[in-house]
């Protein structure tokens, strides 16, 4: 429900779509009458960091578009808990995504919780790209917008971005399932979606090699440049949210070409 | 255990604050390996200008000093000038050296002062989002020329190639590019002992990639590469025949 002012805080990782869904969230108050700020925030402690934006929604006067304390917070990945930690009062409602953060993290420093297991959903049954739409009919729904109106202004503000028919459709059917998850209050589900983070290693008679998950940020420069194509865009995502390469080791010529060219240090092969 | 990194990146900086994909983070990497190769890492002092640069100001193991924008070349001459016997390297990009800098960067130049300036040129003000450099290509879109750059801001500018005019014969000018980096580590190299051989002023220009503001992925990134490459000359710029400086 929106109140006479609500604040809201989005907190999740580049490429989760975390701006898309605070600038339609605050698009949609607007078309309810209300007036609505949104404001991405950027700083160079930002860069690699998590992703956050700032959304006020106002039957009154917005005189400043970023604030200390929020009455909502939506959190979609365990790494941006750091940074939502300033925002918490003891009246904020947290809403998690539960299916890639654990619970016990969340209760360490918010009280009022609230999960989705968004990405679960996301990403067995639409696809990961639909997880912003997903978000977004969530978080609809929480703020008491009709559900047929909701789809109508997504569509409106994201129509450009949906490149076929058949997106469209994937789009608008995660927007409708969203709206309609059951919020999960006290009983949680399993955090079983998040990243996993060691390193992977790969391993035959003449070589070993390395994907770093925790560092790769998905850039695809060592598929890109690896000369045999022993490197392909993995379906597992890493620290960044960005799928990180896979290796096939049988086909690597250990030519050391993917080491030369990583920018972060997160992938490499060598001799044995 | 397989090694990622050179061994003078600072590991408990990594991840570093670099764009997914960033040229800079390539080339830092590029004279990592130098540094562990020659192995300087005790005797280098790294100065860094403001721009995308300033992200690595913890990124080795060894002294960084920030410092102002186009700033970069003084501070690092002063440093020299007190510490005769370091390894003194500036970095920067196309903006802090080629404009704000420039005047810095030519009088050192002028000079023969014996540091090696690293210049990055990703062809746009990276880190304030992508606005027109001086080298800017024709025709480009940046944030500033939604149009394209047109002719009333002149070419692409050729840095190493003017430095030439007024350095010293003994110095090394050279531009490479971040799509060879083993040509990049020899480039590096030559400039580095340039400076602690033969006491002159080394300048390496690399052409790099922006992956954030040119808006490419890996693919885009290296073909937009191969552009530059073909619009600036890679290779060593020799000191003129007629020369007598
Ligand atoms: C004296 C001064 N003028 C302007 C700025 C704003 N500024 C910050 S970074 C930058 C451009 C950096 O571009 P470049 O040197 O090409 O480095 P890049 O970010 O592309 O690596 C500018 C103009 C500043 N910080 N200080
Ligand atoms: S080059 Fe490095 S950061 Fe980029 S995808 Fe490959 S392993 Fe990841
Ligand atoms: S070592 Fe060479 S062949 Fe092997 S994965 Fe890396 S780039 Fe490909
Ligand atoms: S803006 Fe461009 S130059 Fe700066 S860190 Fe990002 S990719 Fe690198």
């Amino acid at each position: 429900m929106i109140h006479e002012t609500t604040i809201i805080l989005f907190a999740g990782e580049g490429g989760q779509g975390v701006q898309t869904i605070a600038e339609v969230t605050a698009a949609l108050a607007i078309g309810k009458g209300y007036n609505a700020t949104y404001i991405p925030y950027f700083g160079v402690e930002q860069r690699g960091a998590s992703s956050i934006a700032y959304v006020i929604i106002s039957k009154g006067t917005i005189y400043y578009p970023r604030f200390d304390d929020a009455d909502i917070i939506v959190v979609m990945r365990e790494r941006a808990l750091k940074d939502i930690k300033r925002f918490i009062t003891p009246n904020t409602d947290v809403i998690f995504d539960s299916s890639t953060i654990e619970a016990k993290d969340i209760h360490k420093i918010a009280t009022k919780t609230i999960g989705f297991p968004g990405s679960k959903y996301a990403l067995t049954k639409f696809g990961a790209k639909s997880y912003n739409l997903l978000v977004l009919g969530v978080i609809g729904n929480y703020l008491g917008f009709d559900k047929t109106e909701l789809w109508e202004n997504v569509f409106e503000k994201l129509k450009s971005k949906f490149k076929s028919k058949e997106i469209e459709e994937k789009n608008k059917l995660a927007l409708e399932f969203g709206a309609k998850i059951v919020l999960e209050k006290g009983e949680y589900s399993k955090a079983e979606f998040k990243a996993d983070l060691g390193d992977k290693l790969y391993r035959n008679k003449e070589r070993e090699g390395i994907i770093k998950p925790s560092l790769c940020k998905g850039c695809l420069i060592c598929v890109e440049k690896c000369p045999v194509g022993a490197l392909s865009k993995g379906s597992e995502v890493g620290f960044f949210g960005a799928n990180i390469p896979d290796l096939n080791i049988e086909k690597c010529i250990t030519c050391g070409i993917c080491k030369r060219f990583c920018p972060d240090g997160a992938v490499a092969v060598e001799k044995r | 255990m397989i090694e990622t990194m050179p061994k003078c990146w600072n590991q408990k900086t990594k991840p570093h604050f670099f764009c997914p994909g960033c040229g800079h983070a390539i080339i830092l990497k590029q004279l990592g390996f130098v540094i562990d190769d020659l192995k300087l890492e005790q005797e280098v002092k790294f100065f860094i200008d403001i721009g995308c640069s300033l992200l690595a100001w913890n990124f080795y193991n060894f002294d960084t000093v920030q410092t102002h924008h186009g700033r970069t070349t003084p501070t690092a001459v002063g440093y020299k000038m007190a510490k005769p016997k370091k390894v003194v390297i500036g970095y920067m990009g196309d903006g802090g050296g080629y404009a704000i800098g420039l005047q810095s960067v030519l009088h050192a130049a002028f000079r023969n002062d014996p540091v090696t300036i690293i210049l990055v040129n990703n062809e746009n003000y990276a880190m304030t989002g992508g606005q027109m450099a001086p080298t800017t290509m024709p025709n480009e879109i940046t944030t500033t020329t939604p149009t394209g750059k047109e002719v009333k801001f002149g070419p692409g500018m050729h840095g190493p190639e003017l430095i030439r005019n007024i350095a010293s014969d003994k110095a090394y000018i050279a531009r490479t590019s971040m799509s060879a980096p083993e040509a990049v580590k020899i480039a590096i190299k030559k400039a580095i002992k340039t400076q602690i051989e033969n006491n002159a002023f080394s300048f390496l220009e690399i052409l790099s990639i922006c992956p954030t503001n040119w808006k490419t992925d890996a693919e885009g990134s290296f073909e937009r590469l191969k552009m530059a490459e073909s619009y600036y000359h890679i290779g060593e710029i020799p000191p003129q025949k007629s020369s007598q400086k």
